[in-house]
């Protein structure tokens, strides 16, 4: 019996891993990629000057005169103070439709000169956010069908985290064992390394995600249970997101309420922390109120909110106090987990490794599948062929066309026509061009040439960034530039990587061909 | 961060330990590091254990509940990948802990 | 197709039958549990559904595992069967009580 239900438990484990396990690593490296969102979006915008040792009042009156200029007649005003992961000024306002001009509610953000108080003229880019989004939205799909696919990925990736757990015989005998070059159970061990490991991050990530669309994927229940149709999805959501809240009656006359005034008094209250941005919401209406955030300091909440707002003759402050409902918090809890915008640099970097981790458990199961499949006389031999040639495509494609993307990102024109569309298009191009040329190449050489390629286009990034742009590594290092020169060293070291990655298949393979030969 | 680096160093020791204490490991580092006392596996994973107690306690105390946690799991899978790199091709590395 | 041999005869009949057994069985039975979870707390409604909807996924897992777990293809038809008029009834019922 037991040994009945294992072997059905491995059969379930491989056929779940191996069904969307191309879309489950896509998925895994570009939502890794995406922890380094506003890190990617900050190089993605070179345009950027950073901010430095300016007093939030004086950012705050600088913010709110191009606010007026541009967005008078906006409905929200945001300003985003400097903070390490965004070392600039950014505002933003959000304007309504316009009948005339035949325009919808459109958001609009730019970042600011901290010098001059201007405007700065950021190149049109898709940038990190786009890339983030890549993870749930898949792009070209319509949103609905990408966000039902990741979904049916991510409970394909769930069952395999389960049945795998349950087929490992030996998960603390084995915890640390990794055999190395012993063919299949090298990979086998590899495997159970970067599933094990790293378990409570996948579960964490695999079942949060999950959640994060449970309203779309869910929907029968909130049709059933609250109602149907978009209109009572939105107030479902709208109420089950509903917060704790504390209010008091502060010292201050509803005529001194403004964005200064109300960004001093926070400040008073919590001297420790730093604010990472305000806003003004429902600008000229009765309901007109400000908001400050704060970078949080406790727990795994990214901010912690604080409003201000009139209401007659007193000024009344109000606390978030965390969700309403049991059952919401812990979704809360598990959203924040997965986003994790609370993380620090260590943990940042935490993060993007599980995820890699995780691209890498998908990776060693499809090879470990491959080999297992090859060594079958039965198996269709074409079949395997082109899947062993696409499924190298996609390992080593998915990292190359990213990269391509922020090729893409210094090379085209500044004016190009609708540039940040093209970004994106140079990315999947670059993928599909890689299917292609492993579609036809010698197989042979295909690991080598392509982890040759991949190594050349990541190592091509700083040089082109110093080309193109005023920042290259030498520069950002000493002007204490961190995030520029932290990504131009980052994507140095991948290719470094790749360069290993090269040296040690070719070694290999020159083993195999001198065992070969005799 | 310098209590990051004290988790780091402790979660390290913990899985160090807890490598050690499973026979098969042990026999590994005797035959390439010199002697091993068979008598130090239950010590070692005594110790192990009580190390991960430790750093649970501390994450906990440290940054509450929850960041606490997350600092922990984020600090034990970063240890114990390095612990089985360090093992597969620098066993070596380990022969210190042979001395407790 | 198979790596290993799994149910003695392996017909591909039998395995479909189970896949989709517990795709869409699995599917119908996580919305139907999550809907019954949905009426646990008395006191909010919403806060219940999110309950529900959460625990959707990990009822989904289960029933996927057991689907496959079980010996023959009849008795996972006969489980999945057993459970979707159940929990309809159950679910029915409360619907039209409260």
């Amino acid at each position: 019996m037991k040994a009945r239900f294992r072997q059905s438990m491995s059969w379930l484990h491989t056929w779940t891993g191996v069904v969307f396990a191309w879309m489950l690593y896509f998925i895994f490296v570009t939502g890794s990629v995406g922890y380094f969102e506003n890190e990617i979006d900050r190089w993605m915008k070179p345009e950027i000057i950073v901010s430095k040792g300016l007093e939030d009042s004086a950012i705050t009156n600088i913010a709110t005169r191009q606010l007026r200029v541009h967005g008078d007649n906006a409905s929200q005003w945001y300003i985003s103070f400097p903070t390490s992961r965004d070392p600039f000024i950014e505002i933003s306002w959000l304007e309504p439709e316009n009948a005339e001009r035949k325009t919808a509610k459109q958001w609009h953000e730019s970042s600011l000169d901290p010098v001059t108080g201007a405007l700065i003229r950021n190149r049109q880019t898709s940038g990190g956010e786009a890339l983030y989004r890549l993870h749930y939205n898949l792009h070209y799909v319509p949103q609905l069908v990408g966000y039902i696919l990741t979904s049916i990925t991510a409970m394909l990736m769930l069952i395999g985290l389960v049945t795998g757990l349950i087929i490992h015989k030996k998960i603390f005998v084995e915890f640390f064992t990794f055999r190395a070059q012993k063919g299949l159970r090298s990979w086998l061990d590899i495997h159970n390394v970067f599933s094990v490991l790293p378990l409570p991050f996948h579960l964490m990530i695999t079942y949060s995600g999950l959640l994060l669309l449970m309203g779309i994927t869910m929907s029968p229940v909130i049709d059933l249970r609250y109602g149907e149709g978009q209109q009572n999805h939105r107030q479902f959501y709208a109420q089950s997101q509903i917060e704790q809240k504390s209010q008091q009656i502060i010292e201050m006359l509803p005529t001194e309420l403004s964005v200064q005034s109300a960004l001093a008094d926070a400040k008073r209250r919590f001297k420790s922390h730093k604010v990472s941005y305000v806003g003004v919401i429902e600008r000229n209406t009765e309901k007109e109120h400000i908001e400050i955030w704060f970078e949080s300091k406790s727990g795994v909440e990214f901010a912690s909110l604080l409003e201000y707002r009139a209401i007659e003759d007193k000024v009344i402050l109000e606390t978030s106090l965390g969700k309403a409902g049991g059952a919401a918090s812990v979704y809360d809890f598990l959203e924040h987990l997965h986003e994790g915008l609370f993380a620090d640099i260590y943990l940042r970097w935490i993060y993007f490794l599980s995820g890699l981790f995780g691209a890498a458990m998908v990776a060693t199961g499809l090879m470990i599948w491959l080999k297992k499949r090859k060594a079958v006389s039965s198996t269709n031999k074409t079949l395997t062929s082109i899947i062993e040639r696409i499924n190298i495509a996609m390992i080593l494609g998915v990292p190359i066309a990213i990269a391509s993307y922020f090729v893409g990102n210094r090379l085209l024109p500044i004016d190009f026509p609708s540039r940040s569309a093209w970004e994106m298009h140079i990315l999947f191009i670059t993928l599909g061009l890689c299917i292609l040329y492993c579609g036809f190449a010698s197989k042979k050489w295909l690991w080598q040439r392509m982890l040759c390629c991949a190594a050349l286009v990541y190592g091509l990034l700083p040089i082109l960034n110093a080309l193109t742009t005023e920042h290259n590594i030498w520069l950002s290092w000493i002007n204490n530039d961190w995030l520029m020169a932290g990504f131009d060293l980052t994507v140095l070291f991948i290719s470094i990587c790749f360069v290993a990655a090269f040296w040690v298949v070719r070694c290999r393979q020159e083993d195999i061909s001198v065992k070969a030969a005799q | 961060m310098k209590l990051i680096v004290v988790l780091f160093v402790l979660l390290f020791l913990a899985f160090a330990l807890l490598n050690l204490s499973l026979s098969r490991h042990r026999v590994k580092l005797s035959n390439r590091a010199g002697s091993f006392d068979v008598g130090q596996q239950g010590r070692f994973r005594i110790l192990g254990y009580l190390l991960l107690f430790i750093t649970v306690a501390f994450a906990t105390a440290m940054w509450g509940v929850s960041l606490g946690l997350v600092y922990w799991f984020a600090t034990a899978t970063l240890t114990s990948i390095l612990v089985v790199l360090l093992w597969t091709y620098k066993p070596k590395f380990f022969s210190f802990l042979n001395r407790c | 197709m198979l790596m290993k041999p799994l149910f003695k005869p392996t017909p591909a009949a039998h395995v479909t039958c189970r896949v989709l057994l517990s795709v869409i069985g699995g599917y119908v039975i996580a919305n139907l549990s999550a809907m019954l979870i949905s009426y646990l707390p008395s006191d909010n409604k919403v806060d219940g559904i999110v309950a529900g909807m959460m625990s959707s996924f990990i009822i989904y897992t289960l029933i996927v595992i057991v689907v496959f777990a079980v010996k023959s293809t009849t008795r996972a038809i006969f489980f999945i069967a057993l459970l979707v008029v159940l929990l309809s009834v159950l679910v029915m019922y409360l619907e039209k009580a409260i």
